[in-house]
């Protein structure tokens, strides 16, 4: 997510910690562990991309006033994303692209539908269709 | 079922994307319907789920020792009278939530294609047993306590939450209760500030086979061999 191993380690760590010192706050109803888990730690990360991308603006603006600030991160999906492709295959690409972006990328909504050249609509049902799919095929497998 | 909107709002709101007051509005409307607080949890753990895809990386022992120095446990006093002897002491929750994190991040996880057995995950676990000790009747109700306990190290650590303070002259004092013992084993009294959630680690006085249980009573002041005041929280 964070395309940097220095920067993900930092991110795991601060998860580490806050896992532990949130431990109170877990509440079973409303998540497993390990959703819970997954959600600060993607939270940590985004919180790292967000910033990032502050800097870049910053650095940019700074840099370069009249070039349009890059915001957007790298679309390809790595080869580590092998597995889910495989497991996410029966949904149609464009499902597969804005879920993606949205989980594994951290890009907003807003974010997702600028890069992807699409409307807001259409993303939001994109990943409102292909979320409502997986849960149907997670039903089933599990 | 949830409509269209309400859908894709609960996938923002998921995804930590609504800013907070639309947060506050969506959680209002989330705690009065059921229906939808069960949507939501499924919604909340298929996206959860997707992060099991990704193929395991096992993070640096780097990261561990980082870990470690940044969250230091308080320690835990035991009773004058008890001798038990002191371990060699890791900071072994840590550990543990290394442990739990790894399993949780790093590994296949059984809820997606890849069916994980019961067995195999419970065994993942094995290492380390985590207790949530809620308030009995003689307690504070919203008192909680987390209890996590290492049966190979035979220490643990315990965080308080809004449990106030014991009576004057009294102690809160920790009991494991081991089904192969006919008698609750102590594991020391409680000396936190009681004002803050705190971590505080604790050794038993003598060797626990199985951790089944733990509890706190409210003790004369120093603490006692053996339980005789009210339990005031237990495990669940």
């Amino acid at each position: 997510m964070l395309r940097d191993r220095q920067e993900a380690e930092d991110a795991l760590q601060e998860t580490y910690v806050l896992l532990w010192k949130k431990a109170d706050q877990y509440r079973p109803e409303q998540s497993s562990v390990f959703t819970w888990a997954v959600m600060l730690a993607r939270g940590k990360a985004i919180d790292r991309l967000r910033s990032r991308q502050r800097r870049s603006r910053v650095f940019e603006n700074a840099t370069e006033p009249k070039t349009e600030p890059s915001v957007k991160p790298e679309i390809t999906i790595s080869g580590e994303r092998t597995f889910l492709n495989e497991t996410l295959r029966e949904l149609p690409d464009e499902q597969r692209e804005a879920i993606d972006l949205a989980f594994f990328s951290g890009l907003t909504h807003e974010e997702i539908s600028s890069q992807l050249s699409q409307p807001l609509g259409t993303i939001k049902a994109r990943i409102r269709h292909g979320l409502l799919k997986l849960r149907e095929t997670f039903n089933q497998t599990s | 079922m949830m409509d269209e909107r309400t859908y894709d709002l609960a996938v923002l709101y998921v995804f930590g994307e609504l800013s907070a007051e639309e947060k506050t509005a969506f959680e209002s409307r989330l705690y009065a319907d059921a229906e939808m607080q069960t949507e939501v949890r499924e919604l909340r753990e298929t996206t959860g789920s997707l992060a099991a895809l990704l193929p395991p990386v096992a993070p640096p022992d780097s990261v561990k020792q980082a870990v470690l120095r940044e969250i230091q446990p308080v320690p835990i006093e035991q009773p004058p009278m008890q001798n038990a002897a002191r371990f060699v002491w890791i900071p072994w929750a840590i550990a543990a939530i290394f442990l739990i994190c790894a399993s949780l991040l790093f590994f296949e996880w059984s809820a997606l294609s890849h069916k994980m057995s019961q067995t195999q995950a419970s065994e993942k676990f094995a290492k380390l047993d985590l207790k949530v000790l809620q308030a009995t009747k003689a307690g504070t109700p919203n008192s909680i306590v987390l209890v996590a306990w290492n049966e190979k190290a035979q220490t643990g650590t315990l965080k308080v939450s809004n449990l106030p303070p014991p009576p004057a002259n009294h102690d809160y004092q920790l009991w494991i209760i081991d089904p192969a013992e006919k008698a609750p084993i102590s594991a020391g009294v409680i000396r936190t500030s009681f004002k803050t959630p705190k971590e505080v680690r604790f050794h038993p006085v003598q060797p626990v086979k199985e951790a089944a249980n733990f509890a706190i009573s409210v003790e004369r002041k120093g603490g006692v061999p053996h339980a005789k005041g009210p339990i005031v929280m237990v495990g669940k």
